[in-house]
């Protein structure tokens, strides 16, 4: 590691451990890590340490054998997953996978491949440049505006990072999380517990969000929908009936990449009008959203060379 | 080595990463050359594709080659099939 990065993450234990088992084996991370770290001030470490701690702690608390190397090469192996259909997207323009079944059976109903997804993404939270500003547009926009003790529903839990967060602020929310994946609940509930969430408050729904969703009619004060549609077969419909769950007043942080290829991505969006127009077909209005493309790149360089943009909203009922 | 094909591989190489040509040599890898990340890797496998007409799948595309020497003996495999 740079001897200026090596300083800058000294104090920082957990976050410190990771990048050094993570440089230590692979190159390109190493460089791009070494960027993100050049970059950021004292509250990023503060805050990616506790992220760092928590998923380790979360994943010992799930299988005993995990340490801090182990989850080095897990986010090593979550990233090899992805360069692998970034090469597919970059030939072919097109996500490898079309049929929803299929991932179920290959992906989300694999428990031991899911436990890795949850550590991969959850890892990659702390280093990559856009799931930074995503999750710096999600507290801003949405976990500061939460009112006291509210309902929240997450779909799609993986690591569980988003619903923790609003747990962090308000210990006294509930949740209902939902995800067809049971090692996810697990994990997402347990991430939950550790910020400060009480068992009481939260709820496991194992649904296919496609044939029912176990949420009441007009009775959520936040929705959290982040890079869940591009995962569904039946976006349309479950964007339309996830409308009619969230109270009037009600917030949704909705996320979803344009050209952002993974193994378990089906909807393929390539412009950002193309989502925008997708949410308002769906009965959602946009209050406020951000694009947010790779190292500067404009929006319309972007779309023009099906370069991934990440796309975050906060929505209310139209 | 075949010589013509280390050329027009330094070619391909020198394009994507922004690299010169003339300081590109067998040890050339992702230590030593600046732009050559995750993102720009993935530009280079597809380049070599098109430039060679060749095949490489994700996986080869991923750990065929760590430097400027494995890449080019990489490519001459590839047209010798």
């Amino acid at each position: 590691m740079d001897k200026i990065a090596g300083k800058k993450i000294n104090k920082y234990k957990h976050y410190k451990s990771l990048v050094r088992f993570i440089s230590k084996k692979n190159i390109f991370q190493k460089k791009s890590i070494k960027k993100t770290i050049l970059r950021q001030n004292p509250k990023y470490f503060e805050e990616a340490d506790d992220i760092a701690k928590r998923i380790f702690k979360v994943a010992k608390k799930l299988n005993n054998k995990i340490n801090l190397e182990k989850i080095a090469d897990i986010y090593l192996w979550y990233t090899d997953l992805l360069k692998k259909e970034e090469l597919y997207f970059e030939k072919h323009k097109d996500y490898r996978n079309k049929n929803y079944k299929k991932v179920f059976n290959e992906v989300y109903n694999r428990p031991d491949y899911m436990f890795r997804y949850a550590i991969g993404l959850g890892t990659s939270q702390l280093f990559w440049e856009n799931h930074l500003k995503v999750f710096k547009f999600y507290k801003e926009n949405l976990v500061k505006k939460v009112k006291k003790d509210p309902l929240i529903a997450e779909i799609g839990m993986g690591h569980g990072l988003f619903t923790a967060e609003i747990f962090r602020r308000h210990n006294k929310a509930s949740s209902i999380m939902i995800d067809v994946s049971d090692m996810c609940l697990k994990f997402a509930k347990e991430m939950s517990l550790i910020s400060g969430a009480k068992k009481n408050n939260i709820t496991l729904k194992k649904d296919d969000i496609q044939k029912k969703i176990s949420i009441e009619d007009n009775s959520l004060d936040v929705l959290l929908l982040g890079e869940v549609i591009e995962h569904l077969a039946e976006g349309k419909k479950v964007m339309k009936n996830l409308s009619k769950k969230i109270k009037k007043n009600g917030i949704c942080y909705f996320s979803t990449p344009a050209n952002g290829p993974a193994e378990d991505h089906i909807l393929l969006f390539t412009k950002v009008n193309q989502i925008r127009k997708f949410i308002k077909d769906c009965s959602w209005k946009i209050i406020k959203d951000s694009p947010i493309t790779l190292g500067g790149m404009s929006i319309d360089f972007a779309e023009k060379n099906s370069k991934v943009i990440n796309y975050c909203a906060i929505l209310k009922k139209a | 080595m075949n010589l013509k094909i280390k050329e027009e591989c330094k070619k391909v190489f020198s394009k994507i990463m922004s690299f010169p040509i003339k300081k590109i040599s067998d040890k050339s890898s992702a230590e030593s050359v600046e732009n050559w990340d995750s993102l720009t890797h993935v530009q280079l496998v597809t380049a070599l594709e098109k430039k060679f007409k060749i095949k490489i799948s994700a996986e080869e595309g991923i750990d065929a080659f760590n430097n400027f020497k494995q890449l080019v003996l990489f490519v001459e495999k590839k047209l010798k099939k």
